[in-house]
């Protein structure tokens, strides 16, 4: 008692010279108590588990407490097992990365210590190269070995990252000693892998690899989000269908984009909307009248017509763009506040921010369409990861997002039976048989009927598959790496009355014809020659550049 | 102090800066080097030179980095010396309002911008509400004249760095040297140029080449403008090109390059003007000047003016986590709490401010301990080699911060020399020694403007009476450069505090998550992302801005008791 009246009167003068700086402390602790009183019941499962399940993954913050806390529950139940599920969160590129780099470490580590062979950057290049010579031995010790980086399994990205992914050998259909995996869970399950449920191609696209190294979770898709507001203040009273409504001059510097070099789903979106002027001029050219060429001289003239079609439509949608980005989500959020007309999007992105902005009377300012015969429907993998601490875990979990309780997670209502606990997830589950007719009344997008919508489309791999990255350089060439230069262009025709001799300059697109970008361009980016393919690109830009200069020369001289 | 310690010194930082800083970076950039079939090789660095492109982006990056940093001075002499030498009404709180810019939390600040500066956004609003602008045609701020408006929103937001160095530095100028002059019927403006001006150019050089290097590598802010012909924005881009592109690499190395050289100038230029040794210490106090009531409160509106329009992405992101769907009003319709309850309440959020205040305290720490050091061998001794450790010292501001990253990643993996260091799967140690590299610069040149301005021979009359060393640096070295190294400490916490690039790398499971990557995970979240993500924002914001009115309380007690003695 005296010892605290003692202290007291030694605090009191100190607490009263120091008020200030005691006031704010005090709100400093008052900061900090915000989250500790609101901090979760329940805490994070990491303090006390029996099993961990470690997946790699880019999708969103609702997908994986959707698909973790379903799962665990159903594991709890079944074993009696807790589980933390330890999710490593990045974007696809990043986590692409950081694969690539783990496991060159992870073998660099094995062939030291338990093969006792020195290593070099030959070895480190070799193992991870899917075309290394056959007799390459590192290669073939990678392939065989259970090297691993920590992570069970990987789940969503493109199906061309996990084609990636697979080819380099990072992923695996089983594991060697279990013999869980992919694999085992189609010969457990031949109900879902055949074409009844879960078809292995749709229009053309992979939806699981042949060899099972991976699988699709749910569908994909490319299209058009956009804001009513701003089309109508902008004077455009019809609502965008067909990625050319893109190419309207009204909506100079508005229109927000992709970049397909940073993603290969972006890459496809372009490459389809060339497909799709391939068959436009196909179906003109079988139309003209008095024409007399064979059907497959026609498929060969309006294959080449519609390339150069679809590319000066891409330019011309590249000229009306505000930027071209990598963040998925940027686009959506972009046009839901305004600051772009229209934007290239994922589907469940261009739902979900229509849905978000909707008001009660049931309209929304925000509209997503997925042109139809102007897109693909591709999927969002899952697959299990080399070295895999925990094989059972990770195919269980496999197993669950294939199942009917992860499909219907996807698209449930929340609170429907089997649907999720908090959000809409709002996409497309990958198996055919969900969509049955009684399923159909809990689902967010009943309508959507993917399937249907892919026979719209016939997708021809043999006009372009193989020039998909051609596509992406393109792209890079004429419009992104040059995107100042094609605007000031752009503006200045329009500005200068829209010459057509000017815009004749500006579209010259003859240089990349079909045929001499597959014999001059192809085999550069084939060399995988990083110094000759950017050589390449600067000789290409200054090309289209120096054309854009003419261009605004031309109708400034005109007007 | 003894050759033998400070050479033990010198030697320990560069074995630090050799595994900590050079090791990393030489581990990613090497692909930059390397051919197509292994080998060494010079084609892409010459590459970049050839092409225009490039060329291009470096002369607006230089152009940026020149602008912004004139901007800052423009705006930060002006306040600092307002803030040292007059008296007006709300000055401490003003003070440490100066700094938010400071504070503005990562991802969300950009589209705090946005709901300000869109199209449908808050300013335009006001504008046709104002019948000062036709809604049919908006002005879009972000996509016209973006050069101009990237200079602005980053002296804005830089500016802080610039004030705190130069208020350090005039705190630590000896009032009677202008006394002085003026007693000698020397005119205000001429004092200040020949007087205070060249006395404070170790705090103008202090916060100048960190303004100047941010400005040159600021990503950020051309990113929110979608402006991309600058080399920050390419090789970010390049940096995620899927087909695994070795030129971005090339370009980092370039930039290092062009930074230590631009460094290294204005370095010499600077030392050669200068031949005065020490700026003085305060021999006597520093008597406020008493401005007319009118001038006070024109200094007051002119702190907050600046305040008002430094803090507008700021304004966006609370409004913003305060509404459910802000569009085309000047205020959001509705406000509601709610996302505060999403957010503060969210697993994540606890463990991760506990893991951010953990890692930035510990960083700070060492930053302390390592901007000390290396001041004291740069400024202090004539060692061989100190501009090396100096330059190092400054470089990893023009690092992209996930090429540092990946070094740390790939130096502590199973069967790496450093792997010790992962302490199990914690990644505290990595983290902490992640934010002290890349935090270091602020403390370094706000320590080396504080010895600069220290005359030495302080430290040789205590040495001279019979003061050991240790105890010369305890008692009189240290609390005189106090001020400086709270300056430069203050913003290594907070923007340690902020740290992007390491943490989104580093922090892999969600148990070592900071601050920063839970407002990136949650910013993810359906639907209410953006919001939730601010909410946590205005969290950080107001934690900071508290720690700083703390540590300005802190600092201006600390100059009155000096100037007493």
């Amino acid at each position: 008692m005296l010892l605290a009246r003692q202290g007291w009167a030694l605090a009191r003068p100190f607490a009263r010279r120091h008020k200030r700086e005691l006031g704010v402390l005090l709100a400093i602790l008052a900061v900090l108590l915000g989250p500790f009183i609101l901090r979760p019941a329940s805490g994070n499962a990491a303090t006390r588990h029996d099993r961990r399940l470690v997946i790699m993954t880019p999708h969103h913050e609702s997908i994986r407490r959707e698909f973790g806390q379903a799962f665990a529950k159903q594991w709890k139940e079944k074993t009696s097992e807790t589980l933390y599920i330890d999710w490593r969160v990045a974007g696809t590129a990043e986590l692409r990365m950081m694969v690539a780099s783990d496991f060159v470490s992870a073998f660099e580590y094995y062939w030291r210590r338990t093969l006792n062979k020195s290593w070099s950057d030959e070895i480190g290049r070799e193992f991870l190269n899917p075309k290394a010579a056959a007799d390459s031995e590192a290669r073939a010790e990678f392939m065989k070995s259970k090297v691993g980086i920590g992570v069970d399994v990987f789940f969503g990205g493109g199906a061309y990252d996990f084609e990636k992914l697979a080819a380099a050998g990072f992923l695996v259909a089983s594991d060697p000693a279990t013999g869980a995996g992919l694999a085992r869970l189609k010969e457990r399950h031949p109900e879902w892998f055949n074409d009844e449920s879960l078809p292995a191609k749709v229009g053309g696209e992979t939806y699981y690899d042949p060899s099972l190294r991976w699988c699709g979770t749910a569908l994909s898709s490319f299209g058009i989000v956009y804001n009513r507001d701003v089309l109508k203040r902008l004077g455009i009273e019809k609502e965008p269908e067909h990625w050319s409504d893109l190419a309207d001059p009204r909506l100079f510097g508005q229109i927000a984009l992709s970049d397909p070099s940073k993603s290969s789903s972006v890459a496809k979106a372009f490459e389809m909307l060339i497909q799709e002027q391939m068959q436009l001029a196909i179906d003109r050219l079988k139309q003209k009248p008095g024409q007399m060429l064979s059907a497959e001289k026609i498929e060969e003239a309006g294959v080449r017509e519609g390339w150069i079609k679809g590319l000066a439509l891409i330019q011309r949608i590249c000229a009306n763009t505000r930027y071209f980005t990598d963040a998925s989500t940027k686009i959506p959020l972009d046009v839901a506040k305004g600051d772009s007309a229209a934007g290239m999007c994922i589907d469940f992105y261009g739902r979900s921010s229509e849905e978000e902005v909707r008001k009660e009377d049931g309209t929304s300012r925000v509209g997503f369409i997925a042109p139809v015969g102007g897109t693909a429907i591709s999927v969002d993998p899952i697959a299990m990861m080399r070295g895999a601490a925990e094989p059972e875990l990770a195919e269980a979990f496999m197993e669950f997002a294939l199942s009917d309780a992860g499909q219907k997670l996807w698209n449930f209502r929340p609170g429907s039976p089997g649907g999720p606990q908090k959000h809409a997830l709002r996409r497309l589950p990958v198996r055919k048989d969900i969509y049955a007719p009684a399923h159909l009344e809990h689902m967010t997008d009943a309508k959507e009927l993917p399937f249907e919508k892919a026979k719209a489309f016939t997708y021809h791999p043999e006009w372009t598959a193989s020039s998909i990255n051609i596509i992406a350089f393109l792209v890079r060439v004429m419009a992104v790496d040059s995107h100042h230069e094609l605007r000031t262009a752009w503006e200045a025709v329009m500005k200068g009355g829209m010459n057509p001799r000017a815009l004749e300059y500006m579209q010259q697109l003859q240089l990349i014809n079909y045929d001499s970008v597959r014999t001059d361009i192809g085999p550069v980016l084939a060399s995988r020659d990083k110094v000759k393919e950017v050589r390449e690109a600067r000789l290409l830009t200054d090309l289209f550049r120096r054309s854009y200069a003419d261009a605004v020369k031309f109708s400034r001289a005109k007007r | 102090m003894p050759t033998a310690t400070t050479r033990t010194i010198f030697w320990a930082l560069l074995l630090f800066f050799a595994c900590f800083f050079v090791w990393p970076i030489i581990s990613t950039v090497k692909t930059a080097f390397t051919g197509v079939h292994g080998g060494f090789t010079l084609s892409y660095i010459t590459e970049v030179f050839a092409n225009d492109l490039y060329r291009r982006g470096l002369a607006n990056s230089l152009n940026m980095a020149v602008f912004t940093t004139l901007g800052c001075l423009l705006v930060a002499i002006p306040l600092a010396s307002i803030y040292v030498k007059c008296d007006f009404p709300g000055k401490t709180i003003l003070n440490s309002l100066v700094l938010t810019p400071m504070i503005l939390p990562p991802f969300v600040g950009a589209i705090g911008i946005k709901a300000i500066l869109g199209q449908a956004g808050a300013l335009n609003s006001l504008l046709i509400s104002l019948h000062l602008m036709d809604p049919q045609h908006p002005m879009d701020w972000l996509g016209s004249g973006q050069m101009t408006g990237i200079v602005i929103m980053n002296v804005l937001h830089l500016y802080p760095i610039l004030y705190l160095n130069v208020s350090a530095a005039l705190s630590n100028l000896d009032p009677a040297l202008e006394e002085a002059a003026a007693n000698l019927g020397c005119a205000p403006q001429d004092r200040f140029r020949r007087i205070t001006l060249p006395l404070i150019m170790p705090g103008i050089f202090a916060g100048g080449t960190i303004t100047f290097i941010w400005a040159f590598t600021e990503l950020g802010v051309p990113l929110v403008f979608d402006y991309d012909r600058v080399t920050s924005v390419q090789i970010f881009n390049a940096l995620k090109d899927i087909s695994g592109n070795p030129f971005p690499y090339a370009l980092v190395v370039v930039v290092l390059v062009i930074t230590a050289m631009i460094y290294a100038t204005s370095k010499l230029i600077l030392e050669k003007g200068n031949t005065g040794g020490g700026g003085g210490r305060a021999t006597t106090g520093r008597s406020m000047i008493q401005l007319p009531p009118k001038l006070a409160w024109a200094c007051t509106a002119f702190f907050s003016v600046v305040t008002v329009l430094a803090v507008m992405p700021h304004f966006g992101v609370i409004l913003l986590s305060l509404s459910n769907d802000w569009y085309d009003t000047v205020l959001p319709h509705q406000l509601t709490l709610s996302h505060y309850f999403g957010a503060l309440g969210h697993e994540l959020v606890l463990g991760s401010i506990a893991n951010s205040l953990k890692y930035a305290t510990i960083a700070t720490m060492a930053d302390l301990v390592l901007g000390l050091a290396v001041a004291y061998i740069v400024v202090r001794t004539k060692i061989k080699g100190r501009e090396i450790i100096d330059a190092l010292a400054m470089l990893p501001l023009a690092v992209p911060g996930i090429v540092m990253a990946f070094g740390y990643l790939a130096m502590t993996r199973e069967g790496q020399p450093f792997h010790w260091l992962m302490l199990g799967e914690n990644p505290l140690i990595v983290l902490v020694i992640a934010y002290s590299v890349r935090r270091l610069p602020y403390v370094v040149r706000s320590a080396s403007a504080g010895l600069q301005q220290v005359s030495p021979t302080l430290e040789e009359a205590a040495q001279n009476l019979g003061c050991d060393p240790a105890k010369t640096m305890w008692r009189i070295t240290l609390p005189l450069v106090a001020p400086n190294l709270i300056a430069g400490g203050l913003l290594a916490f907070s923007f340690a505090m902020l740290e992007v690039s390491d943490s989104m790398i580093l922090a892999q499971q969600a148990v070592h998550y900071p601050i920063t990557k839970a407002i990136y995970s949650l910013l993810s979240t359906l639907g209410e992302g953006p919001s939730l993500a601010s909410a946590l924002g205005v969290w950080a914001m107001i934690f900071l801005g508290l720690t700083m009115l703390g540590a300005a309380l802190i600092l201006g007690k600390k100059l009155g008791a000096m100037f007493r003695s």
